[in-house]
């Protein structure tokens, strides 16, 4: 996640947040058994679009004195230019210089007590802020405000580069093993645009931005057909319908946006790459490309990840960190991109084994998965530690009003409420079928990172 | 349209107040508090004792026993207990920090019947395997030398040695051979005398209800290690400013830490030193964010902060700045200091920092688990439930003439010391 200013644990989004992946998952329909809902709380929601486009959401809790507001701009880091990449991220900074009417964005919400932040990823941006109920019209006035047009200042985009260049440098190059994604990615993808990171692919990208890109990308992509308003707290449809006509209803519509992304090919042959770095300990990621995120097989690939990486009691975690010693630390995760997304498996290795010894012992952990499948107890163990993740996700306030904003964004909101469902409907030969799929050797990416000594 | 140019009227934040706990006791002794929201499933009890690593005898004790527990125990030996927590959706975390330790579990509100019994072992009779030991402590060693590869934790380390006193115990800090000479001894001490029903308190939040709690009388209520001796310890700090340049050749950035020790959370200071903090480093709007990040473009982010500890607070400036523009960082630090000690805060300015830290106080009382962490960060001090609300009664009180006041009692570079991990 790059944005606006992520600072750990402060980011009350990610607090509680134990699953990985809990807000950012999908599926596809399946039947619906009633002694469900008696387990999983239900996310109520209503949901109506304004004559401009703008599609508004809104769940009421009445417990609580703080409203959430989440705008999800239907634009990142994938719809870039390759040669002028970074940008996405960059103009969520410049949306924080002051809108058209308002000097400072952060000023009037701070003195209304209220708090925001911003995400941007390969697939959205996404700005978020709660502040007390009885301050609620502050926050339409902001970001409407700015979604009416940009002061565009001069100044704020010179800042803005350069704190941005600042924020690269701190997160991915003064960073041990900072730059793994910047290489990972453009080995796995040679197509599609998720070959660069959402920062960029250099800090050159981000000083070349010019004002003319800012406004251009503005006026494409900052409309309200473009976006999604979901709302949280003790409020009713009604006086958030009043609301948003008022603030955003004057708001014209943009041009329609399709996407014509390049596909990325199968992969025919296993990639390696290797690199030598100031790093203490020798690491290494292994990248499968992966299905899509509203593919009938996602959540069986998430449920994978989970199964050999997840929790103390995970397969590689049992095996190669406890059993064998071969690792510190070994990982198991999806992307979960909209777009074919990568699994990967990352892991940091105990001293004195040898990076082929440990790409073989994953390999060769991968290999008995696939051939005999796992155990009953042990699909069922995954998929209850997904529904207690599903229902801590779902306790903040912000983390309700992203995640409609998200489903909304997926094309199917009611999956808020079915998408633990899902997760327990998977059976045995859907994951060993899906893990086959997967773990093509053809279809892998691997990045050694050793130390400047190792061999 | 709207007139945009007017900003609707803001309101006031009205009373605030953390919910008071439903309180119990076990027959152990063990008091239980209780945050209660009947409209979630997911449930978590948080174990917590009064020792923390400020009382062990040497580095990783505290740690490296709490981490422990979970390696086997009596009824579960071996990778068992982790197993059976797993099958059911629970996850379960430990950690030690400089005062007290915490066993955290949660899980939806139909499994925990099933995983008390484990987190009842868990406690009681842990194993203490050597052959567990011996994994642990290499693993985590791997991960120590990782962590400490990080400019920033390079300069947090040091800051803390420098503030405290590098052979106190705030102030002291791991070294890489302390996982070599590190005793199975010394954690099984440390767990019999700390880790006990006599030191302990267990706050529940979430779905509560009758079998709930009769299964935390069944579990949690005998008592264990009851005779331990929890380790004491006393902190002395001896501060002395002074500068500190860790070399990283060719470093982009240049990670900075500029601390001191500061004032103990019950001193009438502490507050108002509070609103000040958020005014000066404490928010995303703050002087040292607004001039050095979103006027200079210096850095991503910068900011101030107070730790408060039982025995002592410190007060630190952190930021990650370009190596070229370390000394203008340093520079505009020491100018933002000088202007809180010799200008006065504009009547606009401090309004907005003081609606800012109600929101913020209301955000941070939010719901179950937030009103557990915050009772919990004040059941340490032995503060009372009115807390919140009084502090917030005296940030709403603070004048301009106290916070210029305070500028010039505690905000002097020339009594800080500074850390800087670059080139």
């Amino acid at each position: 996640m790059t944005g606006k200013y992520q600072m750990k644990r402060t980011t009350f989004l990610i607090e509680l947040s134990i699953r990985k992946n809990a807000t950012f998952v999908s599926g596809i329909l399946i039947k619906y058994p009633d002694h469900f809902h008696k387990n999983f709380s239900m996310i109520n929601f209503d949901k109506f679009t304004l004559s401009n486009g703008l599609r508004v959401i809104v769940h009421h809790d009445p417990t609580t004195p703080l409203v959430a507001m989440n705008i999800l701009y239907d634009v990142g880091a994938r719809d870039e230019d390759p040669d002028k990449t970074g940008f996405a991220h960059l103009f969520e900074h410049l949306m924080f210089g002051g809108s058209i009417n308002i000097p400072s964005y952060d000023e009037p919400l701070q003195k209304a007590g209220g708090e925001n932040n911003a995400f941007t990823n390969c697939d959205f941006t996404n700005y978020y802020l709660t502040l007390p109920k009885n301050n609620l019209e502050t926050a339409f006035w902001l970001e409407s405000d700015r979604m009416l047009d940009l002061a565009f200042s001069e100044k704020s985009l010179e800042v803005q580069r350069q704190v941005v260049i600042e924020e690269f440098n701190q997160s991915y190059l003064n960073q041990p093993y900072g730059d793994v994604w910047l290489l990972l990615k453009p080995l796995a993808y040679k197509v599609h645009p998720y070959q660069w990171n959402t920062i960029g692919k250099t800090t050159q990208h981000i000083a070349e931005a010019t004002m003319a890109d800012v406004k251009s990308f503005y006026s494409r992509y900052y409309n309200p057909n473009n976006a999604i308003l979901s709302l949280a707290g003790d409020i009713q449809s009604d006086e958030i319908r009043v609301l948003a006509e008022k603030w955003f209803g004057p708001i014209a519509s943009g041009p329609e946006n399709t996407r014509k992304l390049p596909a990325e090919p199968d992969q025919k042959e296993a990639r390696t790459l290797t690199v030598h770095r100031d790093v203490p300990t020798n690491a290494i990621y292994k990248a499968w490309h992966s299905c899509s995120r509203m593919d009938k097989n996602y959540i069986a690939s998430d449920l994978i990840s989970d199964i050999l990486g997840s929790g103390e009691s995970s397969v590689l975690k049992k095996e190669l960190v406890k059993k064998k010693r071969l690792f510190s630390e070994i990982d198991a995760y999806i992307t979960g991109d909209i777009d074919p997304g990568l699994f990967i498996i990352s892991g940091k290795l105990m001293p004195d084994v040898s990076i082929g010894e440990a790409d073989a012992a994953i390999q060769d952990a991968i290999d008995t998965f696939c051939h005999n499948g796992i155990k009953a107890t042990d699909l069922q163990k995954v998929k209850n530690r997904a529904a207690t993740g599903f229902e801590f996700s779902k306790i903040p306030l912000a983390n309700r009003a992203l995640d409609l904003a998200m489903y909304e964004h997926l094309g199917d909101i009611n999956l808020i409420n079915k998408i633990s469902t899902f997760y327990a409907n998977i059976s045995l030969s859907v994951i060993k079928q899906t893990a086959n799929e997967i773990f093509q050797s053809a279809n892998c990416s691997t990045l050694y990172y050793l130390t400047k000594s190792a061999k | 349209m709207p007139n945009r140019n007017i900003a609707p009227v803001t309101n006031h934040l009205q009373k605030l107040q953390l919910a008071e706990p439903e309180s119990h006791k076990l027959d152990n002794g063990i008091p239980v508090f209780v945050f209660r929201n009947d409209q979630q499933q997911a449930l978590k009890i948080d174990f917590i004792f009064n020792s923390g690593t400020a009382g062990q005898s040497r580095p990783l004790v505290a740690n490296s026993a709490i981490r422990l527990l979970k390696e086997g125990t009596k009824s579960y030996p071996g990778n068992k207990l982790m197993q059976h927590i797993d099958f059911y959706g629970s996850y379960i975390s430990q950690y030690a920090s400089k005062d007290e330790s915490d066993v955290t579990m949660m899980c939806l509100k139909k499994d925990f019947q099933q995983v008390i019994p484990f987190i009842e072992s868990m406690l009681k009779e842990p194993s203490f395997v050597p052959k567990a030991f011996g994994i642990i402590r290499n693993i985590t060693k791997e991960e120590f030398i990782i962590r400490s590869e990080k400019p920033k934790n390079i300069a947090l380390k040091a800051i803390y040695e420098l503030v405290f006193g590098n052979d106190t115990p705030y102030g002291v800090s791991t070294q890489v051979n302390d996982y070599d000479t590190l005793r199975l001894e010394d954690l099984k001490d440390f767990y019999r005398n700390n880790y006990g029903s006599n030191n302990c308190y267990i706050i529940l939040s979430g779905p509560i209800d009758h079998t709930i709690m009769n299964l935390v009388h069944q579990h949690i209520g005998s008592a264990w290690n009851a005779d331990g001796k929890p380790n004491d310890f006393n902190q002395v700090t001896y501060f002395k400013p002074t500068k500190e340049h860790i070399i990283k050749k060719d470093a982009l950035q240049s990670a900075i830490q500029i601390g001191m020790p500061m004032v103990h959370r019950t001193h009438a200071d502490f507050i108002p030193f509070q609103l000040l903090n958020i005014l000066f480093g404490g928010y995303f709007g703050s002087r040292l964010m607004s001039n050095i990040r979103e006027d200079k473009g210096y850095t991503y982010g910068i900011h101030s902060n107070i730790s408060a500890f039982q025995q002592g607070s410190i007060f630190t400036i952190s930021t990650e700045t370009g190596s070229a523009v370390t000394q203008a960082t340093m520079e505009e630090i020491q100018k933002e200091m000088k202007i809180l000690q010799n200008e006065t805060i504009s009547t606009e300015e401090l309004d907005l920092v003081k609606n800012y830290l109600s929101g913020s106080y209301m955000r941070s009382l939010d719901g179950v688990y937030n009103q557990a962490e915050k009772f919990k960060s004040i059941q340490g001090f032995a503060l009372g439930m009115d807390y919140y609300e009084k502090s917030l009664q005296k940030i709403q009180q603070t004048q301009q003439d106290e916070l210029k006041e305070l500028a010039n009692k505690y905000l002097n570079y020339d009594a800080m010391t500074t850390v800087i991990v670059g080139a």
